[in-house]
């Protein structure tokens, strides 16, 4: 039989070595992310700054804030493991503390996750993905990188552009200085004459409550020159003069400067559609029913007023206690006030014996139910007393008005 | 250093011994079953290795030496066939990771690529296998009929002309599996290849518009038309391809073998006749089914032009399988798979493009929808699958361009394809009809007047004057094949690379207008 | 020779049932793949007040559909192109032109452009160039009784002429 060539099994020893080598190549790739390399720097940073910290309990391997209400996930965490870490300020990104620590505890890291504020790709846990730099990436990280695009001396602050996704209807908001700037601007310069914003305004331009929403193909770069053609861009030069970007625009010039300008293209971005965000997550709307004066006045008496005791006490259940205007939602009992008078008729006890020797129904339920100790029922027949007290004066300040009347 | 000698070898003459008793062990062991194949020591161990194992019992006993031959086949079934099998491994795989539905389809992909452990590679894999995949089918395809391999030859029993349309049939799987699997992830790209694609069919006549509805589910891309695509590609066309595969390969062998195999027989029949010789290796069964393609003519194959598949086929096979593996694996550690931007139905990427093996008909769907995207691969389709049919000249099987002849039509065909390819994409591109004819407002005017129909009628024209030239179908069928096959080619270069925005032709060192950005 | 006709008579009717039975066998499970209703946005929809929209053309993205306005005039044209269903995008002119179109002279203010394979129409609809095969749809525009809100019905094609007057 004529034996198998040496060549054929040479190849197969190579092609068999090479598929090892590659296959290595592969695991090393996938076991070796950058991220790694910041974890381990972090651990020698807590073990420098905090000797005491068990280094154990530093979270490794990819971590994430799963926030299911804004439907984002967040891996920023996995390399910027120091920000909810008081005492890294100093240490360099991406490994410091939050530089606005005033700002997490309104905003909660766990509720907010990091990209809703900050842009980026929160799914990535590679620097330039994560930072959203990638071309198909919609929203890269509104850092200082971008922002000195536009203004190299003095960045503007891009991520203000997101607070204002849910604080699109405050006045002014604290922190946001641009944003605010910008909607003095709105006010100032009447832009609701021509244009509708957030859902009012005049009809001469378009609307532009969701202007933000608007994607970076339907703007007309084509009658301007600029080195970027971005969406930033369009609006700023179209608000500093818009009739260089659009021609025969019947918009007029308003002399923006370019502070005005980079603030007035903020505000306009930030302008997106907020139906899917929960609503929840916008300050200034109080979860709450409506009520009138009358009723929280109500309310406020129940809570505080002298029958206080017989609400807090449940009595108001069964009983009404018209001295002091509770009234009993069922009435199953007799009215409080009238009580002396009652259980001297039906028990023949005054309320005193029969409070603490009680029969009948009121056996069950102070026994069972609303349990009592003495000191409580004194007070209990101090406050009857008192109600026996106001409905007797009433009655009789009713009887000598009325005979005087008569 | 002697005495250091003399104890090597003795520790290496023990170390021998011990492999000799583990052969002689394994010999009479119950792993000897699973691995005889790959070393037989005599024709005997060799056939019944092939026959009584499940793995290789579809090879033959014996394989010749021209079957072997790599110039010959390139072994390019062999890699499609591990490609599908990658395919099927890594796509199980991804179905653990993947959710089909709107919501979550496009984040279970970034998942992938982000948090699962070498979820990456599984899909950088996939993506590339399939692409790889689509271009060997075609290669094959391609080989094939350069070497007369689709014709049933003189073998009792071959019928390699249903093979040839099993193959075609193949194709089109391979392309149906690819474009269903271009869906799922739910990204742009996605998106909108699906809406050109569906849109393409809703122009077939009369029933168009019910097709589309039936492939969506509805009339939108929506949830249904993920579901729907999603069943295609994991279970209804996959479960396809196996059968049919394995009806490929089962026919090869009632074909007895790859067609040069008619080579071998015609040698050996200018040869003096030699006694039969024993060498009946099968099982029962193989008797008990009567004469199989092998042993039909024992004469064919002897020990000069042939030598048992066990170990020389099964260790090319391995080869073959390996070095696509290895491919495979380093192109997947420099080969990104894209994932644009979430699919959405209000915003149309400019240039929105097809899969590249559909960028070819992409560029005659840029002339007329009909023409481009149903006429034409409706007559391609059946056109190739017809082949065997027309040319039925029983001879030259298994070489390569049939004879200087077919070489030379080789040469015209692939000259007149890339001239009339260039020329109807020039005239597409410097005279639009509708510019040419600005008064006319009739479509069906458009639709017979355009460039794509000139480059059916340059192609039938080839056809004809070809015939009449050599008065043989597979000749004429040379030259037109091979206008075909340089015409895709082209027609999906310039679908790819020279097409931009708006569909605008730019040439290769013209820079296509910056994509507008947020930032 | 009567029996084999019978048998042959015999052999059609069984395969004619068989294949009855097949069919009747098939039909539930091909049927099922046609859907009976469909989760998809309605045809009619409230597009907002007319005195919110500005003169010339608003597009509605989620609808693909364009609005334009002329004075106190609506009308709406789909953005879908008709040759492969991409969106087209409105450019609009510097300055509007004269252009006669289907023996009608009016002032056009711009065209529409396909990304897809470079179909062009006038702002009337109109394809003009690429590969487009029908001129872009008119749908239907009218005023809701109830609060005065612009409908567009786009399962109404209308002719290129109408306008909805406010």
């Amino acid at each position: 039989m004529k034996r198998i060539s040496e060549k054929e099994l040479y190849l197969l020893l190579a092609a068999g070595a090479l598929v090892f080598f590659a296959s290595m190549a592969v695991i090393f790739a996938d076991t070796s992310p950058e991220w790694k390399d910041y974890q381990a720097e972090f651990k020698d940073i807590i073990a420098e700054n905090f000797g005491s910290v068990d280094l154990a309990t530093v979270p490794s391997g990819i971590q994430q804030i799963w926030v299911k209400d804004l439907n984002r996930v967040d891996r920023c965490i996995t390399c910027h493991q120091g920000i909810v870490w008081k005492g890294l300020e100093r240490v360099e990104q991406p490994w410091t503390t939050h530089p606005k620590p005033e700002i997490l505890e309104t905003h909660p890291v766990e509720k907010y996750g990091c990209t809703i504020c900050h842009g980026g790709q929160g799914y990535a846990v590679t620097e330039y993905e994560a930072h959203g730099f990638e071309k198909d990436w919609g929203e890269p990280l509104l850092s200082e990188i971008i922002g000195s695009e536009y203004d190299p001396r003095n960045p503007p602050p891009l991520y203000e552009i997101r607070c204002n996704l849910c604080h699109r209807y405050e006045r002014s908001t604290p922190g946001a200085d641009y944003i605010n700037y910008a909607k003095s601007l709105v006010r100032k310069k009447g832009c609701k004459i021509c244009h509708v914003i957030n859902g009012n305004g005049g009809s001469l331009g378009p609307d532009l409550t969701r202007e933000g929403e608007k994607y970076p193909g339907s703007f007309d770069f084509s009658n301007f020159a600029v080195e970027i053609p971005s969406i930033f861009n369009w609006h700023f030069y179209h608000f500093k003069s818009p009739s260089s970007v659009v021609p025969n625009t019947i918009m007029p010039d308003m002399n923006f400067q370019t502070k005005d300008a980079i603030a007035l293209t903020m505000l306009v971005m930030s302008w997106k559609d907020h139906s899917s965000l929960p609503i929840d997550y916008f300050p200034g709307v109080e979860l709450k029913e409506v009520r009138t004066p009358e009723e929280i006045e109500y309310d406020r008496r129940l809570r505080e007023g002298d029958g206080a005791f017989f609400v807090e006490h449940s009595c108001f259940v069964c009983h009404s206690v018209k001295a002091f205007d509770i009234k009993s939602p069922t009435d199953k009992g007799p009215d409080l006030s009238f009580a002396p008078d009652d259980v001297r008729a039906r028990f023949n006890k005054t309320v005193e014996e029969f409070l603490f020797e009680p029969t009948g129904t009121m056996k069950i339920i102070l026994e069972s139910q609303i349990i009592l100790t003495d000191k409580q029922k004194w007070e209990a027949i101090e406050k009857i007393n008192k109600a026996y007290n106001i409905v007797k004066n009433k009655a009789d300040s009713l009887s000598t008005s009325g005979t005087s009347l008569r | 250093m002697v005495s250091w000698w003399l104890t090597f070898r003795k520790k290496s003459l023990v170390i021998t011994d011990w492999w000799y008793d583990m052969r002689s062990e394994l010999k009479h062991s119950p792993w000897r079953q699973l691995l005889w194949p790959w070393k037989p020591e005599s024709s005997r161990e060799a056939g019944s290795a092939v026959v009584q194992n499940f793995l290789l019992h579809w090879f033959p006993n014996r394989v010749s030496l021209k079957s072997l031959s790599f110039p010959y086949s390139m072994y390019l079934g062999t890699i499609t066939l591990t490609l599908f099998l990658v395919l099927t491994v890594t796509g199980i795989f991804l179905m653990f990771f993947y959710t089909p539905s709107v919501e979550r389809a496009y984040w279970s992909i970034k998942d992938i690529e982000f948090a699962v452990s070498f979820g990456w590679f599984l899909r950088r894999v996939h993506r590339l296998a399939a692409h790889m995949m689509v271009a060997m089918v075609f290669l094959h395809m391609f080989r094939v009929f350069y070497t007369n391999a689709y014709k049933d030859g003189t073998t009792v029993g071959s019928k390699r002309s249903y093979n040839w349309v099993i193959g075609i049939v193949l194709l089109v799987l391979t392309l149906l599996l690819s474009f269903t699997g271009y869906l799922l992830p739910w990204d742009q790209l996605a998106f909108w290849a699906i809406t050109v694609g569906t849109n393409i069919a809703s122009n077939v006549p009369l029933i168009g518009e019910e097709i589309r509805r039936f492939l969506l589910g509805g009339t939108i891309i929506g949830q249904n038309a993920l579901i729907r695509f999603y069943v295609l590609h994991v279970a209804f066309l996959p479960l396809a391809m196996f059968g049919l595969i394995a009806w490929h390969m089962w026919r090869i062998r009632k074909d007895g073998g790859l067609a040069v195999i008619e080579q071998v027989r015609e040698e050996t029949k200018k040869q003096p006749p030699q006694l039969p010789r024993k060498t009946k290796t099968y099982s029962v069964l193989g008797i008990a089914k009567g004469v199989t393609a092998q042993v039909i003519d024992p004469t064919v194959l002897n020990d000069e032009n042939s030598v048992p598949s066990s170990p020389n086929l099964t260790m090319r096979v391995l080869n073959v399988v390996l070095l696509t593996v290895l491919v495979l694996t380093v192109l997947a550690l420099f080969v990104h798979a894209p994932l644009e931007a979430p699919a959405n139905p209000e915003v149309t990427p400019n240039p929105a493009k097809a899969p590249w093996y559909f960028l070819g008909l992409q560029e005659l769907v840029g002339y007329s929808a009909f023409i481009g995207g149903v006429l034409i691969p409706f007559l391609v389709v059946v056109g190739l699958a017809m082949i065997p049919f027309i040319d039925r000249e029983q001879t030259h099987l298994g070489i390569w361009f049939t004879n200087s002849t077919g070489k030379r039509w080789t040469w015209i065909g692939l000259l007149w394809g890339f001239v009339t390819t260039v020329v109807c994409v020039a005239i597409g591109v410097m005279f639009p009809m509708r510019e040419v004819f600005a008064g006319i407002e009739s479509q069906l005017f458009f639709e017979l007047v355009n460039p794509a129909n000139l480059l059916i009628l340059s192609f039938l024209g080839l056809y004809y004057v070809s015939f009449i030239k050599t008065r043989s179908h597979r000749m004429a069928g040379i030259a037109l094949f091979s206008a075909f096959v340089i015409s895709f080619i082209l027609l999906t270069y310039i679908g790819t690379a020279l097409r931009g925005p708006n569909w605008m032709f730019y040439w290769p060192w013209e820079t296509w207008p910056i994509h507008p950005i947020s930032f | 020779m009567e029996s084999k006709s019978r048998r042959s008579f015999l052999t059609r009717v069984i395969g004619g049932v068989l294949g009855l039975g097949f069919v009747s066998t098939a039909w539930p499970y091909v049927r099922s793949l046609f859907p009976n209703v469909l989760y998809e946005p309605p045809q009619r929809f409230k597009a907002g007040p007319p005195g919110n929209f500005s003169e010339g053309a608003t597009f509605l993205e989620d609808r693909r559909v364009f609005i334009f306005r002329k004075g106190n005039a609506f009308h709406a044209i789909s953005g879908v192109c008709t040759h492969l269903g991409c969106t087209v995008k409105f450019a609009p002119y510097q300055k509007p032109k004269e252009r006669t179109v289907r023996g009608l002279t009016y002032e056009a203010k711009g065209e529409f452009h396909c990304p897809c394979h470079g179909s062009k129409f006038y702002d009337e609809g109109t394809n003009f160039a690429g590969p487009a095969p029908r001129p872009l749809s008119w749908y239907s525009l009218e005023l809701s009784p109830e609060d005065g809100q612009l409908v567009v019905d786009l399962s109404q094609e209308v002719s290129r002429d109408y306008r909805l007057v406010v």
